[in-house]
């Protein structure tokens, strides 16, 4: 078997004699080794129970169904715990003697077994056994003694509850749907689990899935008979439970975007038909009908300026409209120099739209936030008059004031949205000996400091202390809230393309989770821009969490298609999901490379190989679109989180005045993940803390 | 290795067979289920060579070798002819055991595995100072391929440690004849670019 095949002659040279070496090596077994093996084979087919009588079997399947729930007896009350595996047994299972648990029988009736394996029998299954066909062996010997049996043992029941609660789809915890779903589990004489199958349906086929493809990742100690590993079956339910709170009060964002005052109907821009990957129109489409307004624009700006010398002395008009210095200025002195003429122009009655909107942003990009949005209104009301007056003004230029001010607002709203302070008497009620030492309860509030050393040290009491102390701070978020949908709706209206403007509306939807209205809004947004990726993606994202997955592969696929390198790279990242070794490869591997290295990876990931859509490259992207848009990159720490663990059940935002804010990430289990972040940035930094439990978490859990 | 361990070691397996000679008796004496006896002599080399191909010594290898074969008797009466041939479900047991296997050194802080006793996998050198040198090279190479990522260890230890041709892999991988040596490529590229590190690593350290 080890002649060089045709195949391996297509090796390169240097390949070849690796190749060689490899064919080379000579597997010498000790010679009495396969003798020995095949009669200690026989040995054991000789003495090995094959058919047991089905009380037998009853009674082993109870022995092992009270032990894999028994392991769940000593498990704490979690927090915010809408998962659990049901401490639950029929009476007449407990045959065998196993610690003593609350007896609770099931009520459903189980089915019949499926198949020739070797099936544990449901509890009410009595009249099965009648009918049962007698044992193909019944004279194997130990039929008649009960051997003695260890029933298998989960290890680490927490990691089940939190791998199943990660894959909780959040939108049907929100909407109250939970269920039961009874697992059957093959788990062998390793105390590896084989496939699940649903043994009752908990009657949401997403839940049935969710439990079948997380049960197979649970782990156990085997089953031991007379003190040997056994593979067995065994069958338990899991309950999917939607947290109460969380039904009631979905955190983010405090306020519905769509039911502001200031957002009249937003039905216009939605869209019903699908989006046909296939028949998008070709790229270089895309902004094509923008040409015309932007050098209309460009036009505007130039005809601005007292002085036209210096568009050709600083200039391309582009660069100055778009506040960003060409090549080879030094950016704050040219934003110094060309804002001064904007300025002299504006004052001495060149006020045009064009020209308020290049002043406006060089006055945001030296930090003057106040002056610019002043700025982009004045230029916004200077263009409503030239319009009363006849004179054409630049649609684009319109969309692009709305979209400078929506901007201005959006900061404030991102820096403000649910950030609160706690009391520090919400301390006073808590014991924690752990963290004593961070202080007494004192008066006032407590500092972010003292809050996330709690959450490390004390995780179960956090809860609590954010519920009693937590008391959200008025920044007018609303407000803000509501400007930036004005703003942005007012955008595309002047230019129904715009890419900044559709996609942060799309956004402030999705935070909202209000994914019906972002498939729509996404779809015209595809439209009408002719197939803009962001539409792609969000589309994309739309469709995964309303569980149509296979619809949004396609998407996925087509925006990766449509986008630079450099960006496309960024989406398909897996780098947060890969151990050391992986990981060293993957960042060698060049660009083309990558992609097939990262379709491979997918490939082995994927539960169920018989659909056609890989769901979980689906959810990946999904993440990483959610972390491109929202935090500017892939890359960082708020990215790594949430690319690696999904979105958190709720987040609380805390100030202790210093402009400082600490954010608490909930996942529902364990501690919050904390983050630091200054209230004018959008960059986001685990706390210390926070960076030592995520490292730790990456070694406990398989990713994702 | 000093030459004293090494010679001890050479001494206790004089009666290391060579290539070529019939080393199995025909069981006949203790019955084994259905096909399960030809299956187990059609297949223990590969099974038992894959294992060693990944696993540090000849005795894990037996080891390990005997548990995938029990196992696989416990499970005989559950194994479907239309699903995977009896080599494929035999090797994907070895895989299963091979991957507990090092998850089991894991869990107990062994992560490293050294390659360090191989004289049963160099044969057929004459002198011993060729075979000192053939057996560093092979320590090498098996102890780069430990460093790959898992899909390459997997195609290299069926064709390097099972002998299965690109047919036979591609018909165990379900995937394409092209595939087989698209990866097989692959991964030898990165086994000698993880050599040749690791051998630039080990004159650093001088």
């Amino acid at each position: 078997m080890t002649d060089r095949h045709d195949e391996d002659v297509q090796l390169p040279e240097d390949l070849r004699a690796l190749h060689d070496e490899l064919l080379s090596i000579q597997y010498e077994e000790r010679p009495s080794f396969g003798p020995e093996l095949r009669a200690e084979l026989a040995h054991e087919w000789a003495t090995m129970p094959r058919t047991r009588p089905l009380g037998m079997r009853r009674h082993l399947a109870a022995a092992v169904l009270a032990a894999v729930l028994v392991g769940g007896a000593s498990v704490p009350s979690a927090r915010a715990s809408f998962i659990r595996l049901i401490e639950q047994i029929g009476p007449e299972q407990v045959a065998i003697p196993v610690s003593p648990i609350e007896v609770v029988a099931p009520a459903y009736a189980a089915p019949a077994p499926e198949g020739n394996a070797p099936v544990a029998e449901a509890p009410e299954a009595e009249a099965v056994e009648e009918s049962e066909p007698p044992p193909v062996e019944p004279t194997v010997p130990d039929l008649v003694t009960p051997p003695v049996l260890t029933p298998p043992e989960m290890i680490d029941r927490d990691r089940s509850s939190r791998l199943l609660q990660s894959a909780y789809p959040r939108h049907l915890q929100r909407r109250g749907v939970g269920g039961i779903v009874w697992l059957r589990l093959w788990v062998d004489e390793s105390g590896l689990p084989g496939q699940a199958s649903v043994l009752h349906t908990s009657g949401v086929d997403v839940l049935d899935r969710v439990a079948t493809n997380i049960a197979p990742r649970f782990m156990f100690e085997p089953a031991l008979e007379d003190g040997e590993p056994v593979g067995k079956w065994i069958e338990f339910p899991v309950l999917f439970e939607p947290d109460s709170v969380m039904v009631e009060r979905p955190l983010r964002p405090a306020v519905d975007p769509l039911s502001l005052p200031i957002v009249p109907q937003i039905e216009w821009w939605q869209m019903r038909e699908p989006i046909v990957a296939a028949e998008l129109p070709p790229m270089h489409e895309i902004g094509a009908s923008e040409v015309p307004a932007r050098e209309e624009g460009l036009a505007m700006l130039t005809e601005a300026f007292l002085d036209p010398a210096i568009v050709d002395a600083h200039g391309p008009a582009e660069a100055i409209l778009s506040a960003e210095p060409p090549a080879g200025f030094e950016p704050l002195a040219w934003r110094g120099v060309v804002g001064e003429a904007l300025e002299a122009s504006i004052a001495s009655g060149g006020e045009n739209a064009a020209a308020m909107l290049a002043l406006g942003r060089i006055r945001a990009r030296q930090g003057l936030r106040t002056e610019a949005r002043a700025l982009f209104e004045g230029g916004l009301q200077s263009a409503v008059a030239d319009a009363d007056a006849g004179v054409d003004v630049s649609p684009w230029i319109v969309a692009e004031l709305h979209y400078e001010r929506s901007a201005i607002v959006r900061g404030s709203w991102l820096s403000s949205q649910g950030v609160g302070r706690v009391f520090a008497e919400a301390f006073s009620e808590v014991e924690c000996r752990q963290a004593s030492s961070t202080g007494g309860a004192g008066s006032g509030y407590a500092s972010t400091s003292r809050l996330v050393a709690w959450n490390y040290l004390c995780p179960a009491e956090l809860a609590g202390i954010f519920q009693r102390g937590f008391e959200e701070t008025d920044h007018g978020s609303a407000r803000d809230l509501g400007l930036m949908m004005g703003s942005l709706r007012a955008a595309i209206e002047s230019y129904p393309a715009h890419v900044g403007a559709n996609t942060d509306l799309l956004m402030a939807l999705v935070d909202a989770d209000r994914w019906d209205d972002v498939l729509r809004g996404a779809r015209r947004f595809v439209h009408v821009s002719g197939g803009h990726p962001n539409g792609l993606l969000l589309a994309g994202m739309a469709l995964q969490r309303l569980d149509r997955s296979a619809e949004a592969e396609p998407l996925f696929r087509a925006a990766l298609a449509r986008m630079d390198q450099r960006r496309a790279d960024q989406l398909s990242y897996v780098g947060y999901l890969l151990d050391e070794s992986d990981l060293l490869w993957y960042r060698r591997v060049a660009s083309d490379e990558r992609r097939s290295w990262e379709a491979e990876f997918w490939a082995e990931k994927d539960r169920r190989p018989n659909t056609e859509v890989n769901e979980r490259w689906v959810e990946h992207l999904t993440r990483t679109t959610y972390a491109s848009l929202r935090f500017g990159s892939v890359f960082g720490d708020a990215p790594e989180v949430w690319v690696r663990f999904g979105g958190p059940t709720t987040i609380h935002v805390v100030e202790d005045g210093s402009g400082r804010l600490a954010e608490f990430w909930d996942y529902g289990r364990g501690p919050d993940i904390t983050f630091i972040r200054w209230d004018s940035s959008a960059r986001r930094d685990l706390t210390p803390e926070g960076r030592a439990y995520v490292d730790d978490l990456g070694k406990i859990f398989s990713p994702q | 290795m000093a030459d004293g361990a090494y010679n001890s070691m050479m001494q206790t397996e004089q009666d290391v067979s060579r290539p070529g000679t019939v080393r199995r008796q025909p069981m006949t004496e203790a019955p084994l289920p259905g096909d399960f006896g030809a299956w187990y002599e059609e297949h223990q080399s590969a099974v038992y060579r894959y294992v060693r191909f990944r696993v540090a010594t000849r005795e894990t290898a037996e080891d390990v070798t005997s548990l995938v074969f029990m196992k696989a008797l416990r499970s005989f009466e559950k194994y479907d002819a239309n699903r995977a041939s009896p080599r494929t479900w035999l090797l994907r047991i070895a895989r299963n055991a091979v991957t507990d296997h090092l998850r089991s050194l894991k869990r107990r802080g062994s992560l490293h595995v050294s390659l360090d006793r191989i004289p049963d996998l160099v044969a057929d050198v004459p002198t011993h100072e060729e075979r000192v040198i053939k057996q560093e090279r092979i320590q090498r190479l098996l102890n780069g391929s430990q460093t790959l990522r898992k899909a390459d260890q997997e195609i290299l230890s069926l064709r390097y440690g099972s002998g299965l041709d690109h047919a036979e892999i591609a018909e165990h991988l379900n995937i394409s004849n092209n595939a087989v040596a698209v990866r097989l490529h692959r991964a030898l590229k990165r086994l000698k670019a993880s050599v040749e590190e690791m051998a630039s690593e080990h004159i650093e350290d001088r």
